[in-house]
């Protein structure tokens, strides 16, 4: 599909996009109710602040699958690249 | 004449980049020097300069305890990292540990956000009465800067050729002793490198260190989000603050600047 150097990219970037926290915290802490939160502030947000820890491990490991498949295609573009 | 219009677009170009860039450290710059009034007018450049936030920031807040936690965090964490990272990196580029595949699974390590390991790490800090000090943070920094600097030294492992350690154990040394006297002296800007990387992403987390530590162990960035109090936002000692926290790693980068592309290749980076 796309060349393999441009498909890591995206995909390192796609990888750093989950990882938007320090940007949500510090400008509006999850916006109007929920409108702005990223993942990881949501599970920061369940897992301590309303304290379901058992809630947040679980949306926890929905993220490790979905950040499985993204390193996976990202190991195959650069084993390609 | 004309070579200077041909290279007017792209010095337009980088000036504008120049401003965007500049203009947040500019504007905190003078956020943190004005009265409290003139905050809310954020573009007026007509104001008296006061001290008075930067006083308060440095001799009656929190803010030199917590950077104090910071340094001592970001130190820990790099020396654990290259203890136990610079002998793996070893082991991966020399003996090819873990075939082709390992390498890649420790980049991953580094690529996962941080929510994914909090809760678990919170239990067992928690477990271990460990929660407000300072090894916690350490604990948590090292999911990261430990797969990092693997990583980053693998790449300039690769660039030493094997005849360096095969000469020095032909002149007598074990394989131990020509990697801690032969090798690591010659990789010394990778290690350096390396550090200073590592050390600026313990120093910028704010995931880990919000959730892990307490009043005593807080780190810089607890004590910046900390001035966002029930009263409102304290602008201008959040501005002073904030000068103080990029100012080291500013410096730091500088002198890095250079090795972070040759590290980041790989090793695909020749020469």
């Amino acid at each position: 599909m796309l060349r393999p150097t441009l498909l890591a990219a995206i995909v390192i970037r796609m990888l750093d996009a989950f990882k938007v926290y320090e940007y949500v915290y510090a400008i509006t802490r999850g916006g109007p109710g929920e409108s702005t939160e990223t993942i990881q502030y949501h599970i920061y947000r369940v897992g301590f602040l309303y304290y379901r820890l058992g809630e947040a491990s679980a949306m926890a490991y929905v993220l490790i699958a979905v950040i499985l498949v993204l390193v996976v295609t990202l190991f195959y573009s650069l084993r390609r690249a | 004449m004309r070579k200077f219009y041909r290279e007017l677009p792209p010095l337009a170009l980088l000036l504008v980049a120049l401003v965007v860039v500049i203009f947040p450290y500019v504007w905190t710059l003078l956020t943190s020097l004005k009265p409290e009034a003139a905050i809310n007018r954020p573009l007026d450049w007509n104001f008296t300069p006061t001290l008075a936030h930067w006083q308060r920031v440095l001799l009656e807040s929190n803010i030199p305890l917590q950077v104090r936690n910071s340094a001592l965090v970001g130190l820990f964490t790099v020396g654990i990292a290259l203890l136990l990272g610079a002998p793996a990196a070893y082991a991966f580029s020399r003996f090819r540990a873990g075939g082709s595949s390992l390498r890649f699974i420790i980049l991953a390590a580094q690529m996962l956000p941080p929510a994914v390991l909090i809760v678990p790490f919170f239990l067992i800090m928690y477990n271990l009465k460990l929660l407000d000090s300072i090894w916690a943070v350490v604990a948590t920094h090292l999911t990261f800067a430990l797969p990092l600097v693997t990583w980053f030294l693998i790449g300039f492992l690769d660039d030493v050729p094997r005849d360096l350690e095969e000469q020095a154990m032909i002149d007598g040394c074990t394989q131990w002793q020509a990697f801690y006297k032969v090798i690591l002296p010659t990789i010394r800007p990778g290690l350096g490198a390396a550090a200073l990387f590592a050390f600026i992403l313990s120093w910028n987390d704010l995931f880990y260190a919000l959730l892990v530590t307490g009043k005593e162990s807080a780190t810089l960035p607890v004590g910046i989000a900390g001035f966002w109090t029930f009263r409102g936002i304290e602008m201008g000692q959040m501005s002073a603050a904030i000068i103080l926290a990029i100012l080291p790693v500013t410096i730091a980068s500088f002198f890095v600047q250079k090795y972070l592309v040759r590290g980041l290749g790989g090793g695909a980076l020749k020469g």
